[in-house]
């Protein structure tokens, strides 16, 4: 926090304009003279950039400043004095003193023959096609003065018939395959955009040009259908074509937007900002923004295209309520959901004591939003029972980063991947739950950084195309502090460490400690291999890769914390990281990718039960005298519930009221027939939400929620990133869920008076210190910063720990490998593990309410063949699976993606509830479950589970809703 | 042992578990630490209520931090210590861990 980097990108609000190519990272400059104009840009710039610089649009097709230019459309001619001839200027690097003319009478007449060749197989009348008002082809028709084709129409690739009336061979019908974009061949200039777009920017290597010449045309996968190729559908082909050849179909069908309000994707974790291109009230596409600190203008197919659920059909928008969850719902006003909503609450308060309610703030919901959650909870009901969904995911990494470098968060920003020599990835899946970093992170692999993997399953990661020296650490579920550890043995015991920084940056004494812990043979790769199933020879070949091959970074996601020693596991990475100086320096640290949009944001808002906002702890007086002077009413001293201990209290009969704000527990928490026996043992569950998630199944009252679209606020990535979100349409629910939380504290006597969620940001930097800076005015100004953001680091921090930890020294926590009580037995003698695919997001509430669908419309358990063929289940079949927690039932996926012996599944699916069977272990110091590892035992079967059948049955009775007339 | 009684014992022994691997610190008193920063006044007093009942299943340092557990209702344990010439709002961002197993020698000076 104390030494801090000024992101080089300086915001541009206004600037859209692209500039042709990239930016050159040069710091030397160089001074030339365009059109008379001097001008002084980086070495390495192109001229046509330089010439943008000063203003001056040199006309182009192929050229963008996304990707690299390859000098292919030559309608960017210029001269340059003492050159011969009329180089392309984006394939052109500026020098000293050179003297460039951008126009001539031989540039005009060369480019004029150049878009008369383009025009002669192109259509000339856009009037009624979707491209009208975006080809950029009659733009640079128009530029050049382009005023007559002398070709007469012959052959071509635009018109269906030929002259004589027979069926052009050359023409082909637009490719409608893909849900939210249509490739129109006829439109297209082979200018080679998208090809390099998936290459470059993507990097799924999808497309291609197919033939030579007049025949070559742009073909997906083996001259495929775009669905059915290896398109991951990230759109940056789209966005990246001149001509609307590739075009979203949502433009097709409102028309060409005609404004633009910059706001930050509400999916994972990466922080996407996005520009939503309007048409009045419409969203006609989002596009990812080029300014984006984490995304630089490029996005995935959630986020660019899986916005479509805030229209769809089954959103809840009045607001609905039942005295029993055997009731149907009826729909009601706002008033009475609320008033019913506070006297159940206070009822159940007064009958059963103050601790007898609680809240669960949500990691999708902003900043303002999760702020006020908590704040109902501790300054109105006067309870610290409030937790976040952050708990069953990375709450191991806030205990296990704060108590090993002294604050709850990842240590660098995603541009730091530029820098990194090898890429540690531990428990995650990138390309399908954090897509864009994945494609940054693969950039850099085929720039030549190394791959280790640590994970049961061989994840995309490591099919990169042109990816150079890769492991794979296939271990068994559970064992990754066995793993990590035994690396550590590897680095000490070969003398691999950094002394040098250890000495300077962590306690010596301390470190001899651990040195002495870790050298026991016990922790060797040797040792270790029974229980690990990792080849000790290959463990160590990682080890020494990861200390020795220049700048390592550490990648990890919930495949470490979701585990009964996640917080241990975190803190033998922070180890790795400090052993081999790994750390306060771009390229390195430790970087946590959070899962759902602002789980960084919701633990920084104070969303734990024992922390408040800055993860001061709730023991602390000097931090509950801020609250209890900003609030004006003490703040009880006492840490609250979790989650899980919120179910075993309810269960128990002491826990009895539930504020739930956008997370769905029962789908999403383990051990469904436990939360389901919690929920039901309630007197009153108030969900809040956009759709009658299966938690509402057990609600008593339903509050429609907004999407991101409707309302302000900011959400913080897993980069620290605070971003703005801003409101691009009214919400059609009626309200903000930040306006929601109020209306309801109100009705509970809170007196609040928030007009704006400015103003609530404006509270949380007056009583949070690493926030003391932020405000929407910094953010409207600078686009985003990283906290801490304060009177030491006015625009944020992006790199952390620096120069010192935030804690003092580095502290080295020893890291014994306890096996998990959840273990494999005879009649359950396989370990599931769970994630993600690209295509749905967490739960599935939004995702599986768009065309998503089409990529993944069922959760699948994939089973190695060997365990397969013992129990005679092929690809396709239905198959039991089951734990000591319960059963359901899926289709198999045979592959040998996953090891003998391990079988993983989705949970995207409420048909599916793969969480029926996980189980209640978790974390020790966090109570994080332990999703990645469940003893299980699969079988054919031919139907539903007995739990499907029942919830399916009670699901659909609780879904009855009487409208607001019948009700009167 | 009822469940929620056995999953009690299960939570504290995990807790134990880790500290009693740590080097140099008393695994009691950290668990209690652990118990006193973490578990909300009703799992803290039915776990006493357990130790007091004989501790059955407990590992040792679960059953012995008990003394060091705080009380529903008593004063904190193991209160952050307070400098009263430190202005409300500090100039680090974060509180020191609450936990003393885990307080660096040299103070944090974040």
């Amino acid at each position: 926090m104390r030494d801090f980097i000024i992101p080089d990108d300086a915001y541009v609000p206004a600037s859209t304009a692209d500039m042709g190519t990239p930016p050159s990272r040069a710091t030397t400059t160089v001074t030339l003279t365009v059109d008379g104009m001097p001008v002084t840009v980086p070495s390495g710039t192109s001229v046509m950039r330089a010439a943008a610089e000063a203003g001056i649009a040199i006309p182009k097709l192929c050229a963008t400043d996304s990707m690299a230019a390859i000098g292919s459309c030559r309608l960017c001619l210029v001269e340059v004095e003492g050159m011969r001839g009329t180089p392309a200027s984006c394939t052109t690097p500026v020098a000293e003193g050179m003297v460039v003319h951008t126009e001539s009478e031989l540039i005009r007449k060369l480019r004029r023959g150049v878009m008369e060749l383009y025009v002669s197989d192109h259509p000339r009348d856009l009037l009624t096609s979707p491209a009208n008002g975006l080809d950029e082809v009659q733009d640079m028709a128009a530029a050049v003065g382009l005023r007559e084709v002398r070709y007469t129409p012959g052959e071509n690739h635009v018109a269906p018939c030929m002259a004589n009336g027979e069926a052009n061979p050359r023409f082909r019908e637009p490719d409608r395959s893909n849900p939210y974009f249509t490739y129109d061949p006829a439109l297209c200039i082979v200018c080679m955009r998208c090809v390099r777009a998936c290459d470059e920017i993507q990097g799924t290597f999808a497309l291609t040009v197919q033939g030579r010449g007049f025949e070559s045309r742009i073909v997906a996968g083996q001259d495929q259908p775009f669905l059915n190729s290896d398109c991951v559908s990230c759109g940056a082909c789209v966005q990246a074509c001149p001509t609307g050849s590739l075009l979203e179909n949502s433009v097709a069908e409102i028309g060409v937007p005609e404004r633009t309000v910059i706001t930050t994707c509400a999916y994972c974790g990466v922080g996407c900002n996005f520009e939503a291109q309007m048409r009045g009230d419409q969203v006609v596409r989002m596009v990812p923004w080029k300014h984006g600190k984490a995304n630089h203008g490029h996005s995935c197919v959630k986020g660019r295209f899986a916005w479509g659920y805030a229209n769809h059909g089954e959103r809840i928008l009045s607001p609905m309520v039942r005295e029993k969850i055997t009731d149907p719902w009826r729909e009601t006003t706002w008033e009475e959901a609320i008033t019913f909503a506070a006297d159940r609450l206070k009822a159940i308060q007064q009958e059963h004591g103050i601790d007898s309610v609680g809240v669960i703030t949500s990691s999708r919901c902003t900043n303002e939003e999760t702020y006020l959650v908590q704040k109902l909870a501790r300054a109105v009901l006067r309870t610290n029972n409030t937790d976040t969904c952050a708990r069953v995911c990375h709450s191991p990494t806030g205990y296990g980063l704060k108590t090993t470098f002294g604050t709850s968060a990842g240590t660098h920003d995603f541009d730091s991947v530029d820098f990194c020599d090898v890429a540690l990835v531990i428990g995650a899946n990138p390309t399908d739950a954090h897509p864009v970093f994945a494609s940054r992170l693969r950039k850099r692999l085929r720039e030549g950084a190394k791959l280790i993997v640590v994970d049961p399953r061989r994840i995309d990661l490591l099919e990169t195309p042109h990816l150079g020296e890769a492991h794979h650490l296939s271990i068994k579920p559970g064992t990754n502090v066995a793993v990590l550890t035994a690396m550590a043995h590897v680095i000490v015991t070969e003398g691999l460490v950094s002394t040098e920084f250890i000495r300077e940056r962590c306690d010596w004494d301390e470190y001899l400690d651990y040195a002495e812990f870790l050298s026991d043979p016990r922790h060797s790769p040797e040792a270790t291999e029974a229980a690990t199933g990792v080849p000790p020879e290959a463990l160590r070949a990682a080890a020494r890769l990861y200390a020795t091959g220049g700048n390592g970074a550490i990648y990890y996601g919930l495949g470490v914390t979701e585990h009964a020693q996640g917080s241990t596991a975190v803190m033998a990475i922070a180890n790795l990281a400090m052993l081999t100086g790994n750390i306060g320096k771009p390229g390195t640290g430790v970087n946590p990718l959070r899962g759902q949009n602002n789980v960084q944001g919701s633990c920084d808002m104070g969303s734990f039960p024992h922390e408040l906002p800055g993860y001061r702890h709730i023991t602390d007086p000097v931090a509950r005298d801020i609250y209890e002077r900003a609030w004006g009413v003490p703040v009880p001293e006492e840490p609250g519930l979790r989650i899980p201990n919120m179910f075993d209290a309810a269960v128990a009969g002491a826990f009895r009221g539930l504020y739930c704000q956008g997370e769905d527990i029962l789908q999403s928490d383990p051990d469904s027939s436990h939360v389901a026996a919690a929920l039901s043992a309630m007197d009153c569950v108030i969900v809040q939400d956009l759709f009658l998630n299966e938690t509402a199944t057990y609600a008593h009252v339903f509050l429609p929620g907004s999407t991101f679209l409707e309302k302000d606020g900011t959400f913080t990535n897993a980069e620290r990133r605070i971003n703005p979100v801003r409101k691009v349409m009214a919400p059609k629910n009626g309200y903000g869920d930040w306006e929601i939380t109020q209306l309801l504290a109100n009705a509970l006597g809170a007196g609040w008076s928030y007009t704006h969620p400015s103003q609530i940001m404006d509270e949380i930097a007056a009583t949070t210190p690493s926030f003391a800076g932020v405000s929407f005015d910094l953010l409207d100004a600078v686009g985003s910063v990283q906290w801490p953001c304060n009177e030491d680091a006015p625009l944020g921090t992006p790199m952390m720990h620096g120069t010192g930890f935030v804690r003092g020294k580095g502290k080295f926590v020893h890291t014994e490998y306890v096996a998990s009580d959840e273990r494999t037995g005879p009649r359950f003698p396989l370990l599931l593990t769970t994630g993600r695919i690209l295509s749905q997001y967490n739960v599935g509430a939004q995702t599986r309410r768009t065309a998503n669908t089409v990529w993944h419309d069922e959760d699948l358990l994939e089973i190695h063949p060997h365990d397969a063929e013992e129990r005679g289940i092929r690809s396709g079949d239905w198959v039991r699976l089951a734990s000591r927690a319960g059963a359901t039932t899926l289709r198999a996926l045979v592959t040998a993606r996953v090891a003998p012996g391990v079988v993983y599944t989705t949970f995207h699916h409420p048909t599916t509830q793969a969480n029926v069977v996980t189980t209640d272990s978790s974390d020790w110091a966090t109570n994080c479950p332990e999703y990645k590892v469940t003893a299980v035992q699969v079988m054919p079967s031919n139907g539903p589970s007995e739990w499907q059948e029942d919830y399916a049955e009670r699901a659909e009775a609780s879904r009855r809703v009487l409208p607001l007339e019948a009700a009167e | 042992m009822s469940g929620g009684d056995a999953k009690l014992v299960r939570m504290a022994n995990q807790i134990a578990t880790f500290f009693e691997t740590q080097p140099g610190i008393d695994p009691a008193a950290a668990t209690a630490a652990h118990l006193n920063d973490f578990w909300p006044p009703p799992m803290r007093a039915r776990l006493l209520e357990m130790i007091a009942e004989g501790g059955t299943g407990l590992r040792p340092a679960a059953a012995g931090a008990a003394p060091l557990i705080r009380r529903p209702g008593e004063a904190p344990v193991h209160a952050v210590p307070v400098d009263p010439g430190v202005p409300p709002v500090r100039a680090g961002e974060e509180a020191a861990p609450a936990n003393p197993a885990f307080q660096s020698e040299g103070g944090s000076d974040g």
